[in-house]
């Protein structure tokens, strides 16, 4: 068979409106969304807003085809869409951009968009440069700049976005979903993504977009919806008649959300509780190597380290952390040089973490609460347990950060993002915590949880410790932070200091911070 | 040297068959422990039609269409019952090895072997000059080369080709794209049984002409081996194959030409140890490169 070069169809976004009309979704028991009728007309940007757990990605799914409801419909201009068919909601026109990306991790950015081609059939074969082409087309008309023949899995997580979105836009699409696309970005980038959606809805399409922050729903939205446990709470309404303060009660409901704020900053004088010198480290293919990094960390004090993901970040923690070998430089803990120690010899001179990926470095989500809780116990005390006795501190512990779990025997993955938070910050914040690394510790996080979190970082500071934030939500750092680093390509280019201004650190972040 | 490589490829066959079918059912997200049964299932199915029918072609049929229904039910257990892929592909290797034997003893009245009055087909035979060894060749052998050719292809030409890649290596992105991820898979388990069926024929009714308990000789998990080092892809999974066919073949070579001096036993043992070592190496790489290997993974809505 003759490899066809697909035609891209000129740029004619006909945009549909799309209606969800009393659709409620069943996962076993628990009802993930409950009745949920909205309108969502063409050519405007409309989000979606809610907590961790309100069902904004299950109504994503469900517009998208990737779900099936129990009950209601789902129609696209007039065309009613059967419930839970992807082909049949691509076919008219719905695509959804995954938060967490749909693309095969060995595949070449050009296989994913052939796997995403609809237009032609299951039958036929095709060449590499066939391929090749079509995907450079269509990378270049979606302005991303990446080979078609890179593989997946060696891409950063802004380029995957770009790749998704490209490949969303392959299709010409009438409705364009977006689930949390700003969860992975670093604010230079998701101003760029939100021009690009203003653009696609001047031009007709129907864009959704699920958000987390009032600030961003304000930037790029024309309508704003809120969900709160599975209900829609808030209809679809113009920007114009909302205010911030409005629209987060709504997704929160009655409970009050209070800023953290942070400690005053420690005396000059405070001893220094962590030291880094000229560090060189490098954790992995996928960042780049720490080199030349120095910080010092007050007792009381809490530093940000801010930059694009894959800039040395992971090196320098895991290096800290005694997970990755300290190539050059040194590590001293409370003044003993710990560059060479195991990380059981950091931990018990009171360093402590809270790592990047939560649901694989933090915690084992198969395992049980109390088995989380007594893992940082490893390798000290007796050579048998008594798990009546670590159940019970378990228990204690758990309720002291006011986690809600049904039993200390539960599997840790059976909660929600914010509450396996909470049991890290519950192991790690004990007695004896002198250093604390915290890696993007409110990511995905609701509002509440992540105020809870940011608060508890200002605890530890106030008790004394020294924090270490890395984060990509320069909001956060800001709030709680004394100073700001800025890593890119592996070292510190730029050190803020409070008050901070987002502009000047954004444009470190990539590089173009005044030199 | 001639007689030497037809004995590789004569090796190779069955290995190289089922490797093919075990690499379509891992493209697929498959881990299928079952070849060895399929291999064993076919083997006894091709030898029992021949003894029973005389018609090599029933033969085949009858392996293919056993193979057929037990690669079906497998899926039905895996899909429809959740069961667990490795404890059902295991199960499949045992039931077959044992129900074979068992009638053995039930149907032919024998617990060692039984003969086949006919053979598969040997396409060059009767050749003289230098190609004179390819007429030990069965028909198969030249088919694994052909389908071994169209395993690349589909794999790595074709959309249903990538659309089965994509239910292995991210079923969440196929479902997205609107993949039946289900049906793929069964259509990737009944290709495996078509290619172990005719791996199992080769194995019975190439050079032996019989069926005896036992027939495999594991060459299903070697099979599964050289999917593993092949790193599932089409042309690692035929070298490795081929590489497993060299190092039995050599195990015989040596058996002929010095007895005394070195036991076949240690060059029988080398495709083994060659395979430890190659995938213990592979993933050690991979953990340098902070990749984790991948089985099995699923996406959860």
């Amino acid at each position: 068979m003759i490899p066809r070069r697909s035609p891209i169809r000129p740029a004619t976004r006909d945009g549909a409106t799309l209606t969800c009309a009393g659709v409620s979704v069943d996962f076993g028991g628990f009802r993930a969304l409950s009745d949920v009728t909205a309108t969502f007309p063409a050519g405007q940007v409309h989000a979606v807003v809610g907590q961790n757990g309100a069902g904004k990605t299950t109504l994503s799914r469900v517009m998208a085809g990737l779900v099936t409801p129990a009950a209601g419909t789902v129609q696209v201009g007039d065309r009613l869409l059967p419930g839970g068919n992807v082909s049949e909601a691509r076919r008219n026109g719905v695509e959804l951009v995954h938060q967490h990306f749909a693309l095969p991790p060995d595949f070449t950015v050009a296989e994913c968009f052939e796997l995403f081609n609809g237009e032609q059939g299951t039958v036929g074969a095709f060449s590499r440069a066939g391929l090749t082409r079509r995907a450079a087309d269509l990378l270049a008309g979606a302005g991303a700049e990446v080979a078609p023949d890179a593989v997946i899995g060696r891409l950063p997580v802004e380029t995957l976005q770009a790749v998704e979105i490209a490949r969303a836009l392959a299709s010409c699409p009438k409705v364009l979903i977006l689930d949390e696309p700003t969860a992975v970005l670093p604010p230079p980038a998701m101003r760029g993504l939100f021009d690009r959606l203003r653009r696609l809805a001047a031009d007709g399409m129907c864009v959704i977009v699920v958000l987390h922050k009032m600030r961003e729903v304000f930037g790029v939205a024309d309508t704003a919806c809120a969900l709160r446990a599975g209900r829609l709470v808030l209809e679809p309404t113009p920007i114009g008649e909302l205010d911030p303060a409005t629209l987060s009660r709504a997704v929160v409901g009655d409970v009050t959300v209070e800023a953290a704020g942070t400690t005053p900053e420690p005396a000059t004088s405070a001893p220094v509780e962590l030291e880094v010198r000229e560090l060189g480290a490098r954790s992995g293919a996928h960042d780049a190597s720490a080199a030349d990094v120095s910080l010092r960390i007050r007792q009381g004090e809490i530093v940000g380290v801010a930059g694009v993901e894959g800039n040395g970040q992971r090196s320098l923690v895991e290096a800290i952390v005694g997970v990755t070998g300290v190539r050059s430089g040194s590590i001293a803990i409370g003044g003993t040089d710990v560059s060479a120690a195991p990380v059981r010899e950091r931990r018990a001179r009171g360093l402590r973490v809270i790592p990047f990926e939560r649901n694989v470095e933090g915690v084992s989500l198969s395992s049980a609460l109390w088995e989380n809780h007594a893992a940082m116990d490893g390798g000290r005390g007796a050579f048998l347990i008594t798990p009546q006795a670590l159940k019970r501190r378990c228990q204690e512990a758990l309720r002291r950060w006011k986690v809600s779990y049904r039993s200390v025997d539960q599997q840790t993955g059976n909660l929600s993002g914010g509450n396996v938070q909470k049991t890290i910050l519950a192991r790690e914040i004990t007695d004896g915590l002198r250093v604390l690394v915290a890696a993007h510790p409110t990511r995905g996080l609701d509002i509440a949880a992540a105020s809870d979190v940011r608060g508890a970082l200002v605890r530890a500071a106030e008790a004394g410790a020294a924090v270490l934030v890395v984060s990509a939500d320069l909001e956060e750092m800001f709030e709680v932070c004394h100073r700001v680093l800025v890593m890119l390509g592996g070292r510190v280019v730029a050190t803020f200091e409070r008050p901070f201004d987002a502009e000047p650190v954004g444009a470190a972040m990539v590089g173009g911070g005044g030199g | 040297m001639g007689d030497f490589l037809v004995t590789c490829l004569q090796a190779a066959t069955p290995i190289w068959l089922a490797a093919l079918a075990g690499m379509y059912a891992q493209r697929a997200g498959v881990v299928h422990l079952g070849l060895e049964g399929l291999l064993v299932s076919g083997a006894f199915a091709a030898t029992a039609t021949a003894v029973g029918t005389g018609s090599i072609v029933l033969a085949l049929a009858a392996a293919v269409a056993v193979n057929l229904v037990l690669s079906a039910l497998f899926w039905v257990l895996t899909t429809y019952f959740k069961a667990n892929v490795m404890i059902v592909g295991l199960g499949l290797s045992l039931t077959a090895a044992g129900a074979t034997g068992y009638a053995l003893v039930v149907v032919f009245g024998s617990e060692a072997a039984i003969r086949s009055p006919i053979g598969l087909p040997r396409p060059f035979d009767g050749l003289s000059g230098p190609l004179a060894p390819l007429g030990d060749l069965s028909i198969v052998t030249f088919a694994a080369v052909v389908l071994s050719w169209f395993a690349w292809w589909s794999i790595r030409r074709t959309r249903a080709g990538l659309r089965l890649s994509a239910c292995g290596s991210d079923p969440f992105a196929a479902k997205s794209a609107g993949v039946p991820v289900e049906r793929y898979r069964l259509a990737a388990l009944l290709i495996g049984g078509f290619l172990c069926a005719l791996a199992g024929a080769e194995l019975s009714l190439a050079q032996v002409q019989s069926f005896s308990d036992g027939i495999s000789q594991g060459r299903g998990y070697l099979a599964f081996a050289a999917v593993l080092l092949g790193g599932v892809a089409p042309v690692g999974v035929s070298v490795a194959s081929l590489f497993f066919g060299l190092a039995a073949a050599l195990g015989i070579q040596s058996q002929v030409d010095f007895n005394d001096a070195l036991p076949p036993q240690f060059v029988l043992m080398a495709p083994y140890v060659v395979t430890i070592v190659a995938i213990s190496v592979t993933a050690l790489a991979n953990r340098r490169r902070g990749r984790q290997q991948t089985v099995i993974m699923e996406r959860t809505l």
